[in-house]
């Protein structure tokens, strides 16, 4: 049987745990990586299941994640009450908890504004990530050529962004719990035959560097001749539906309402996009399609969008903003539109 | 041995860049912000240096700007460059205008594309900055890391050169073909990382610096000098802003340049 250590919550958790208790929950269940490293020391972070409980205590355990789950509510006392979930929970784990008196119900929103929602003081802090990820956008816009080693690409970021006074970090792909290190810089659109880069196939490219714990976010796309086609057409498509995401994310309006806009403006083209914190290494969940929360000044997100170009791949952007009383605005500055090279 | 000459403007060699004139010493701003971007310029005016560089990548246009509208300089007096990056391509004319709005200027002396757009010569921004040249919005256009194939190539489609290319310049780049091909084509050779390929501890430097009491570092710059390359050097120390401008009172003899000339680690010509 798994056993959980216990601690007393630190102070930084108190909001959290205020918004638990008005919603009714008696306890968090963390499960996603970011949602676990955020709860526990860096030393614990190994841990399956975390709970967090509103009165104060923390609890963790490791192994398996029916095991490790039951163990938390046992060390917690946790044996009734409502208790939230980060992360989609496997059927079996919820099927465990029946009958057992604990209820086991979403609380996504609570962990997404809990790690969206920054104070002040911090705001520098991102800032500074989102001003590497720019030094590492300009470390391979600023060198692209047709027939490029796409490794080369890599080594241009890495010291780039060290200059800068930065490091590349390791990154967990969006709580999958995938193995780190996969998606810091990320390139796609070369031969893969070669390595090399064409003028036809846009390059994908993508950085998320970590400053001390917090990520920096920008994506771009560019091609290395005048787009046409299919390719002018969804540039154009990812840089006005982006624009409307980014227009619909003002204080008071549900940050849905950005899905909603990207939606509208993208019509019956192949996109996507997603919003996900930037605290706890940026390997956050998305924002949930129904989620409830709210855009507020303070709030820094990363903020993604991919057109499909058929026969051409996509275009793919991304960048840090912060949310102020005037609206979304962007920190890395990079261009949320298909550059052409040529 | 200090500089026996006073701070000022007047001791800077200068270049004819098409036709303008242009201080071979100009005072660098990456990665300078902000206040502390302003506040390096100013100092930087009031030790002598009148060239001032700056780049829409370097995100200071704004702060460089502050200090222009803070000199008691008249804009005559001072040269001012900026840059567009290469995912401008199609949007110069846009990019130049919010250059101009964030440094407060009505013209700027020197524009840059800072980096081949996609490795090509980059014909149609080409186009569109001798359009600002001739509209009178940009004094002389340029270019920036570019070999002499991509040059040509911008020439042939248009009949114009660059009046300066900017590239990575120092005694370890050194490539006398690359230097004269520029000079034949009456483009001025401007020098950015002057130190960054250079060894200074290596002994022909140490050796000429020692000779002239002066630092490796104030060699190289003079090397550049007596090679008629533009260079810019910066530093938010006013200190080390006055040593750098010193380098225009150090003459080297033609024996120390040509050893210096030799630390090149460049096989062959760019």
């Amino acid at each position: 049987m798994a056993t959980a250590a216990t601690h007393q919550a630190p102070a930084a958790l108190d909001w959290l745990r205020g918004q638990l208790d008005k919603a009714g929950f008696t306890a968090l269940l963390l499960t996603s990586p970011t949602g676990r490293r955020y709860a526990l020391p860096p030393d614990a972070a190994d841990a399956t299941a975390v709970l967090l409980t509103a009165d104060g205590t923390v609890a963790s355990a490791t192994g398996d994640l029916s095991a490790a789950t039951a163990a938390t509510l046992r060390a917690t006392g946790t044996g009734d009450g409502v208790v939230g979930t980060e992360a989609e929970l496997p059927q079996y784990i919820l099927r465990q908890a029946d009958g057992t008196g604990v209820q086991l119900r979403p609380a996504a929103d609570l962990v997404f504004a809990e790690l969206a929602c920054c104070e002040p003081a911090e705001l520098p802090a991102f800032a500074a990530a989102a001003d590497l990820a720019a030094v590492g956008y300009t470390a391979v816009m600023d060198h692209l050529r047709v027939g490029q080693d796409v490794r080369e690409l890599s080594g241009n970021v890495d010291r780039s962004v060290r200059r800068a006074g930065g490091l590349l970090g390791w990154y967990d792909p969006y709580g999958s719990g995938a193995a780190a290190g996969t998606d810091l810089v990320t390139v796609r659109g070369h031969d893969p035959a070669t390595a090399r880069l064409t003028a036809a196939t846009p390059l994908r490219y993508v950085l998320h560097p970590l400053l001390a714990g917090t990520a920096g976010y920008a994506a771009a796309t560019a091609v290395l001749s005048k787009a046409d086609g299919p390719l002018r057409t969804a540039g154009d498509v990812g840089a006005a539906a982006t624009a409307a995401l980014l227009a619909a994310l003002r204080p008071g309006a549900r940050l849905t309402d950005g899905y909603a806009a990207f939606d509208r403006e993208a019509g019956e083209h192949g996109a996507t996009c997603r919003l996900v914190a930037l605290r706890g290494g940026g390997a956050s969940l998305p924002l949930g399609p129904d989620s409830t929360v709210v855009a507020e000044p303070g709030m820094v997100l990363g903020v993604r969008t991919e057109v499909l170009a058929p026969g051409r791949g996509a275009v793919e952007l991304a960048e840090t903003v912060t949310v102020t009383a005037e609206g979304a605005e962007p920190q890395a500055g990079t261009p949320l539109r298909l550059v052409e090279l040529y | 041995m200090g500089t026996t000459l006073p701070s000022g403007a007047g001791r800077v060699p200068t270049a004819d860049a098409a036709g303008i004139t242009m201080p071979l010493i100009g005072f660098g701003t990456h990665p300078m912000r902000g206040d502390q971007a302003t506040e390096a310029v100013l100092t930087a005016f009031s030790v002598g240096y009148r060239l001032v560089d700056t780049a829409t990548r370097y995100r200071n246009e704004a702060a460089v700007g502050a200090a222009l509208a803070a000199t008691d300089l008249p804009r005559s007096d001072l040269f001012v460059t900026t840059k567009m990056p290469p995912d401008q391509v199609g949007r110069e004319r846009l990019t130049l205008e919010q250059s101009l709005t964030a440094l407060g200027c009505d013209h700027v002396d020197l524009w840059l594309i800072h980096w081949p757009p996609g490795g090509h010569p980059g014909v149609t921004s080409w186009r569109a900055f001798v359009r600002a040249r001739d509209e009178g919005l940009v004094r002389a256009v340029g270019v920036s890391n570019y070999s002499v194939e991509l040059i040509d190539a911008l020439h042939r489609e248009t009949g114009v050169y660059p009046a300066v290319n900017q590239v990575q310049w120092g005694p370890g780049d050194h490539d006398p073909r690359f230097a004269e091909a520029m000079r034949e084509r009456g483009i001025v050779l401007s020098a950015h990382s002057p130190l960054r390929s250079t060894d200074l501890d290596h002994p022909v430097l140490t050796d000429v610096a020692r000779r002239h009491g002066r630092s490796p570092r104030d060699v190289v710059l003079a090397w550049n000098l007596h090679h008629k390359v533009a260079v810019t050097v910066k530093s938010a120390h006013r200190d080390r802003m006055e040593r750098n401008l010193s380098a225009a009172d150090l003459a080297l003899s033609p024996a120390e340049v040509e050893a210096i000339d030799h630390l090149t680690t460049m096989p062959t010509a760019r």
